[in-house]
């Protein structure tokens, strides 16, 4: 006798949520929204019970959420999130079937009749399932029918269900229409009607409805008659596991983005691990400030020996980022394991030790940190009055850059008399007669005042910490030279900037 | 040597500039600048408010401006007497027009036609001169600035000077080298200004900051889009001499040129445009007989008292040379009546007999004893102000379009809408400021919703406080900055808008007395300037204020003569009708004009008003004025009997008389200035304008110390003095004249007397004026159906777009509500409904959808709503038909008639189903209100109906429950929240403290049907109740939402 086909469905509640808690699982407990669009008309689009409780709701605005309840916490719908979540729910299917369909927004379908048979029963199964998902961080609703939609209503109504044989029609008479999710338009006629429940829908007449309704309506009543033969499509188990995240504010110091790298790979871990798989290689992409849409700062790091340790791997990724620390703020990073089979490893009895690669890298990273990772790269001017500003790109330059791409004030400065700058400035004695330099000693020249120009004066960045005011003057002194002083005149003291060639 | 300033730029060069004109006059005067020139860009924005207070200050003041050419370039130009201001105006005027909004582009034509009377500084930045200087990578073409500047010399012959500055920039100095090199070479004088763009070097951040806001970027990415130093304030004349003294002539030329600039904003040369009069005829002459003619009408015979008036008035009249304008108001009127639209006025023109006489008022100011002084005297010598209410909408465009071609001259530049300057408030400045200084959106906007943009606000209530106590940071160090910047950014300029109704006319060229620039509302112009500057420099506008409620007596009237037969205006309604001060007496003012908010109900009980002087003080008391002057409570005491009616001193007995001791209007606290503090007539007006003014707590400031010395001299001081310094100052806050609340009370009293008398004319002309007044229209509906008024529910068959009045059989008649309610009808679909039916009456539904071809949401929406009930049809039958009809014409079923009977297993519709549909589609009922469907299950829940709240006895703990109409949570209420609750029988009012609120918010905000348990609170008729627990009932999200202050 063929033996009658079972789906069993994996749904998360609050999917959008559920990816939130999953990478920042302190907010479990907290009255929490996320939210969908830009600005002050961000929508909120799913609400914690414990924010549901305070009087928060879908369709409200952030704002609007946050003067209803003060510490409400709100988060931006985050694709990354949602994309970690989703890929770590196929990978615990793929852990218990190999037929799974993923009908996305944290929804899937997996063929059950083989795997109930190796756990016993489907209730054990479903027990199975929860018990994973608590490991990758999700709680799961499951259900069981013999059909995609029974399964699918069985797991909307209840944590663990399945619905034997024969019973689909009395299960699903009573349910409300909107879990068959309708099309809008046809959602609203029904409501129109008053057809609040699958029965109502059932017990009208079929070619009466699809004459008003159309196709959409006939594949509704299909539905709400249990009548789907829809074969799964199966989705193709991971070849690479991708986690990311797009950070709060850009990040430029290494702490924090080790402290967020190592939240992406126990999380990356966790599910290399339900396949029973180790990493094999990691690759790590920045998306860095200033950086061109689409563009990112790759670094693949080889692991010698394929391991499931979060410990090791974050080293491999220090040393890496410390051997060569972006070249700016990072404001998102992904971080990609390729998976592989772990290696029982045999030790060479009679071979010298050699150094390990892992430890060689190191070496190497703590010998760029000893010369100091801001003097490696590229200067490049910005466009600021305080003198001198630049930042450095990383050498090689991350981007392409030529002569027309610079400012024409800068081609200006180039195109005069050079000025050979002195960094840092040095501090210089300078005698004033009615606030005008007359007389300057400094280390290696000095004289009398025969030619001034200027002052010049550059006040800037007075919303910054350092913002800075200072008064230029040319001066040619009575050594020859023709020098370029300047007085800071937050402190008063004076420095020479450069002297003309 | 001495040296003036010549190129300022003020905050009216909006984002360009970091003071107001007021505070370079004020450093101007710090510094000994015996005068000063305020050239702002494209426009003479900040000309009158600079002039004035360089007039104040003994500064003299120089106008100009930076006006833009087309291709490129902009041209300094300085006014030296009047024919140059009027050419300068022309320009400008032509750019603007010309160009898109907001920026200005006149031709070289236009410059050469233009030049008399005008001199030109011609510098480095931006001027015609600019591309021949040297730049980077290219050093200059010394023969080509010849050229160019041997044209503009051609241009302004003998009135060209160049124009260097020195603001410790290297650059700008290589540029100031090739210009003395140019002024040598063509014998040209030099000039030196400093391109002034704040007062003192202290405002330099907030000029970086509105750069930063132009440019729409933030501070850390504008780079050297800022300035490199904060050279470009108002610098000493010694220091200005110091740094050119190596150029002194050119500082000495800055004096030569400001001497040689004698033209003052005092004498524009505006007048107003003639009255077209008939032969023979002059205008005192002319506006006499008018006047005598109207007042016979009016006044039946002429007293001695109305003669003695009229005749004062038509005296003061002649000696102002005023009877042209008179005309003119009269004229407009006059086509108002001719094309029956309703006109009005209000303001102080309604304490002139000749206003009234004229028709252009309609309050007796005879009768009311009102000062006619207010309006107009010999002493001020200022234009009058008369301010008339048209109904809103087509009607009032009508008669601004009369106006514009009437008296706009030929060409087109007579005439122009007042302008409104728009000014930074707390919010305003806080995202702008707070996202130049690179707050993110989200955050920018939390902290703006912090702030109240309504209501009365103390003024320790600063910037910093209310953000505090909103759980932000005051001491991190950007919101710090964000604070400082965002307070100094309150009041000055951010763009120009059009007022409302405010309308300049001048006889020859408007645009030869101020410069005039397209508004954003297309085919409309405005003036420059705001209407306190045109105040002040004379010039006259007329006020043509749109009103709904003046829509809805315009529409009210004509029903009542097609319904009722009888013939009614607004002149002849019965006075003293006892029916409308009952009603009014008991607060049942729904869709009254101005008496129907929740704080006036709670008023009109206590005062209980019997005449139509009452009405006047009724409207005028709910004000924030006399709320915050605490002058409400004393004023009903005294009226109640309950406290003794007594003067904060005798010489104010005269004057308070008539308000039982408490000062209540305007008038009344000029003349208390005169009599306490021997105010003049001028200083009194001062106050007034001070007190009607945007800017007024500055100046009420400065008032206040006036006061108390007046009052000092006559002994007046301690509490006596407070008392009248408190009642003087908070009106500041907002509080009206008499007349203009006389002019509102007879609105009010007409719509009282409609809706007490013609409840159907006067629902269906609110139902078809709405959005107007405080009230939902189903709150509208609903308060009609108390008051025994029918309606009818939308229905093909009988509804046209707007609502009607139609016959029910037995004589009695019902409004039929309007196919315009129907939501997401289009208008054109609604009228096609009409016109089809007009044709033949509609047999079917089908029949229906064949001929009106509308779209599916709105037929389904007409049938959800019971719209095909006259086709025999139930709701949802009409539903199950709609759904099966084929609209494609061209489709083999189009002619096929759906089966007309829905299966059996189809739920019929329940009553509260029926309700809920007829909200949710036209966000109305004509059926049982919401909770008479609940009733049973809120009697349950020991719910009390709101109309049984006045047998209950004071202090009685109860619950009540409604749908919510109105939230409301003044400033001026100490954080109280107030609501009123629906239900089938009436309405109820609920206080609810500060601490309940907060720690309901949520329930309160959001729910839309509420229970509420309280306590029972009745004072003078007054009833209340004071919540104590509140119980959401959930009925979906259809029911209208509530009319918000909060």
């Amino acid at each position: 006798m063929r033996q009658k086909r079972r789906i069993a469905c994996i749904a998360v509640d609050e999917f959008p949520l559920a990816a939130l808690y999953r990478v920042e699982p302190e907010l479990r407990g907290r009255p929490v929204v996320i939210t969908e669009g830009v600005g002050p008309r961000a929508e909120v689009i799913s609400v914690s019970a414990e924010a549901r409780r305070l009087g928060l709701c879908t369709g409200l605005s952030a704002t609007q959420a946050q003067a209803v309840c003060s510490r409400v916490v709100v988060r931006p719908l985050c694709a990354d999130n949602l994309l970690g979540a989703e890929n770590a729910l196929l990978d615990l299917a793929h852990s218990f079937s190999s037929c799974v369909e993923n009908a996305g927004f944290g929804v899937v379908f997996l063929e059950a009749s083989g795997s109930t048979a190796m756990y016993g029963s489907e209730e054990r199964l479903m027990a199975a399932v929860s018990a994973q998902g608590q490991k990758v961080g999700l709680t799961l609703r499951v259900g069981v029918g013999s059909s995609k939609v029974v399964a699918r209503l069985a797991a909307s109504v209840s944590e663990a269900l399945a619905v034997p044989a024969g019973e689909e029609a009395s299960f699903m008479a009573s349910l409300p229409i909107d879990l068959l999710e309708p099309s809008h338009e046809v959602a609203l006629s029904l409501d129109r009607w008053g057809i609040r429940t699958i029965g109502q829908l059932v017990s009208l007449p079929a070619d009466q409805v699809v004459t008003r309704l159309g196709k959409p309506g006939w594949e509704l009543v299909r539905r709400a008659r249990g009548e789907d033969t829809a074969l799964l499509c199966p989705s193709a188990p991971a070849r690479e596991f991708v986690e990311a995240t797009e950070l709060e504010y850009p990040v430029d110091n290494m702490e924090p983005l080790l402290f967020v790298l190592r939240a992406l790979l126990e999380r990356l871990v966790a599910r290399v691990k339900l396949q029973g798989l180790t990493a094999g290689s990691l690759r790590v992409s920045l998306w860095l400030a200033g950086m061109a849409r689409g563009e990112t700062e790759e670094r693949t790091i080889g692991v010698v020996s394929p391991t499931d340790e979060v410990k090791a791997l974050l080293a491999l990724l220090r040393v890496e980022l410390e051997r060569k620390p972006p070249s700016a703020p990072v404001e998102r990073v992904q971080v990609t394991i390729r998976p592989a089979r772990p290696r029982p490893v045999e030790l060479d009895m009679f071979s010298p030790a050699r150094p390990s690669p892992r430890k060689l890298a190191a070496t190497v990273a703590k010998l760029v940190a000893a010369c100091g990772v801001n003097g490696v790269g590229s200067p490049y001017p910005l466009d600021s009055y305080r003198p001198g500003d630049f930042r450095l790109d990383c050498f090689p330059p991350a981007r392409k850059r030529s002569a027309e791409g610079l400012d024409a004030s800068c081609v200006e400065e180039l195109s005069h008399l050079a000025l050979r700058a002195i960094r840092p400035p040095a501090p210089v004695e300078v005698f004033c007669d009615r606030g005008w330099p007359v007389f300057v000693r400094g280390r290696g020249f000095g004289g009398r005042v025969v030619n001034t120009a200027g002052p010049w004066r550059v006040e800037g960045e007075w919303w910054r910490e350092g913002s800075f005011s200072r008064e230029y003057f040319d001066l040619e002194v009575s050594d020859g030279g023709i020098y370029r002083i300047y007085r800071d005149l937050a402190s008063q003291n004076w420095f020479i900037d450069g002297t003309y060639d | 040597m001495a040296y003036v300033e010549l190129r300022c730029a003020s905050a009216f060069s909006f984002l360009r500039g970091a003071s107001a004109p007021e505070d370079l006059v004020e450093r101007a005067a710090a510094l000994d600048y015996p005068a000063l020139a305020l050239g702002d860009r494209d426009g003479l924005y900040g000309a009158p408010r600079f002039y004035r207070a360089a007039k104040e200050a003994g500064v003299h003041p120089i106008v100009g401006a930076d006006v833009g050419l087309r291709g490129g370039g902009r041209l300094y130009l300085l006014v030296e007497n009047r024919q140059g201001y009027k050419n300068l105006c022309r320009l400008i005027t032509a750019g603007q027009l010309r160009s898109p909004k907001g920026t200005c582009e006149s031709l070289w034509e236009e410059v050469e036609e233009c030049s008399r009377g005008l001199l030109c500084l011609v510098g480095a930045k931006a001027s015609p001169l600019s591309p021949y200087l040297p730049r980077p990578g290219h050093p200059g073409d010394l023969e080509g600035a010849c050229r160019e500047l041997g044209r503009l010399a051609s241009i302004f012959e003998g009135r060209i000077y160049i124009e260097i500055g020195r603001h410790f920039d290297e650059r700008e100095e290589r540029l100031n080298r090739a210009l003395i090199a140019l002024a040598e070479k063509t014998k040209k004088p030099l000039v030196a200004t400093n391109d002034v763009r704040y007062a003192c070097r202290a405002d330099r951040p907030l000029l970086d900051l509105l750069t930063a806001i132009r440019l729409k970027t933030t501070l850390d990415a504008a780079g050297r889009t800022l300035e490199a130093n904060s050279e470009r304030y108002l610098k000493p004349k010694r220091q200005m001499e110091k740094l050119f003294c190596d150029l002194p002539s050119a500082v000495s030329n800055s004096a030569e040129i400001a001497s040689r600039l004698s033209f003052s904003l005092h004498d524009l040369d505006y007048r107003f445009p003639d009255y077209p009069l008939p032969a023979g005829e002059t205008p005192d002459g002319y506006l006499r007989f008018l006047t005598y003619a109207g007042a016979r009408e009016r006044y039946g015979a002429i007293d001695d008292r109305v003669r003695r008036q009229l005749e004062h008035e038509l005296g003061v009249i002649a000696k102002l040379n005023l009877a042209g304008y008179f005309l003119i108001v009269w004229d407009i009127v006059q086509f108002c009546r001719r094309h029956g639209i309703m006109a009005q006025g209000r303001g102080s023109a309604a304490n002139s007999a000749v206003c009234y006489s004229l028709g252009i008022t309609a309050v007796d100011a005879v009768g009311m004893n009102l000062l006619f002084e207010r309006f107009l005297s010999e002493e001020r010598g200022e234009w009058p102000d008369i301010d008339l209410d048209l109904p809103s909408g087509e009607e009032r465009e009508r008669v601004i379009q009369y106006v514009y071609h009437r008296y706009g001259g030929p060409h087109g530049r007579g005439a122009a809408m007042t302008a409104n300057v728009i000014s930074y408030r707390s919010r305003s400045a806080v995202r702008e400021a707070g996202k130049a200084l690179g707050f993110s959106l989200a955050q920018v906007d939390r902290v703006a919703k912090l702030l109240r943009s309504h209501g009365y606000q103390d003024e320790r209530d600063g910037l910093e406080e209310q953000l505090r106590l909103g759980g932000i940071d005051t001491e991190a160090p950007r919101v710090k900055l964000l604070v400082e910047l965002a307070e100094r950014m309150r009041h000055l300029p951010r763009h120009l808008g059009q007022h409302t109704g405010g309308m300049v006319i001048g006889a020859g060229r408007l645009d030869e007395v101020v410069p005039l620039e397209p508004a954003s509302m297309p085919g409309r112009v405005v003036v420059q300037w705001d209407k306190d500057d045109l105040a002040d420099l004379g010039i006259i506008k007329v006020d043509l204020l749109g009103l709904g409620m003046m829509a809805v007596l315009q529409e009210a009237f004509p029903l009542i003569k097609e319904c009722d037969g009888m013939d009614l205006d607004m002149a002849h309604l019965p006075q003293d009708d006892p029916k409308v001060y009952e009603m009014l007496g008991r607060a049942d003012t729904i869709g009254v004009f101005q008496v129907e908010s929740r704080a006036q109900m709670a008023i009109l009980p206590r005062m209980k008003p019997r005449t139509f002087y009452d009405l006047v003080v009724e409207v005028a008391i709910v004000r924030p004025g006399p709320i915050v002057g605490e002058m409400v409570h004393p004023y009903l005491n005294r009226r109640a009997g309950r406290e003794r009616v007594t003067y904060p001193h005798p010489c104010l007995e005269p004057i308070l008389k008539r308000t039982l001791g408490v000062p209540l209007f305007q008038e009344q606290l000029l003349r208390m200035a005169m009599a306490a503090a021997g105010f003049s007539g001028g200083e009194a007006e001062e106050l007034r304008r001070a007190m009607g003014m945007k800017r007024s707590l500055e100046r009420m400031k400065q008032i206040e110390v006036k006061l108390r010395a007046g009052m000092a001299n006559r002994g007046i001081t301690g509490k006596a003095a407070d008392d009248i310094v408190k009642s003087i100052t908070s009106f500041a806050l907002y509080g009206f004249p008499e007349s203009h609340a006389a002019s509102f009370a007879l609105i009010a009293y007409a719509s009282a007397y409609l809706k007490a008398h013609h409840p159907q004319a006067f629902y269906c002309a609110m139902l078809n004026n709405w959005p107007l007044g405080f009230y939902h229209p189903a709150t509208l509906v609903k308060d009609g159906q108390r008051h025994g008024v029918a309606f009818l529910p939308i229905d093909v068959s009988h509804s046209r777009w707007r609502c009607t009045i139609e016959p029910r059989g037995q004589g009695e008649k019902a409004v039929r509500i309007g196919l315009k309610y129907v939501w997401g009808l289009r208008r054109e679909a609604g009228e096609r409904i009409e016109s089809e039916r007009d044709r033949a009456p509609f047999s079917d539904l089908a029949d229906f959808s064949r001929r009106t071809q509308l779209k599916r949401n709105e037929i389904d929406a007409l049938a959800h709503l019971g719209a095909f009930a006259s086709f025999g049809l139930r709701r949802r039958e009409a539903l199950w038909q709609v759904a099966a009809i084929v609209q494609d014409p061209q489709s083999l079923l189009a002619g096929v008639k759906p089966a007309a009977t829905p299966p059996a297993t189809l739920p019929p519709m329940e009553p509260i189903e029926e309700t809920l549909a007829d909200y949710r589609e036209s966000g109305l009922t004509t059926a049982e209100h919401i909770c008479a469907h609940l009733r049973e299950k809120l009697s349950a829940m020991g719910v009390v109906k709101c109309n049984e709240l006045e047998s209950f006895p004071n202090g009685l703990r109860l619950k009540v429950a409604g749908h919510v109409i109105t939230r409301q949570r003044p400033g001026t209420a100490k954080g109280f929240f107030f609501l009123t609750l629906e239900d089938e029988t009436g309405t109820a009012n609920a206080v609810v403290t500060p601490a309940l609120f907060t720690a309901n918010r949520a329930l309160l905000v959001n729910s839309s049907l509420l229970a509420i348990e309280g306590k029972l609170q009745k004072q003078d008729g007054v009833i209340h109740i004071r919540a104590l627990r509140f119980h959401p009932i959930d009925v979906g999200p259809f029911l209208p939402a509530s009319h918000n202050f909060c």
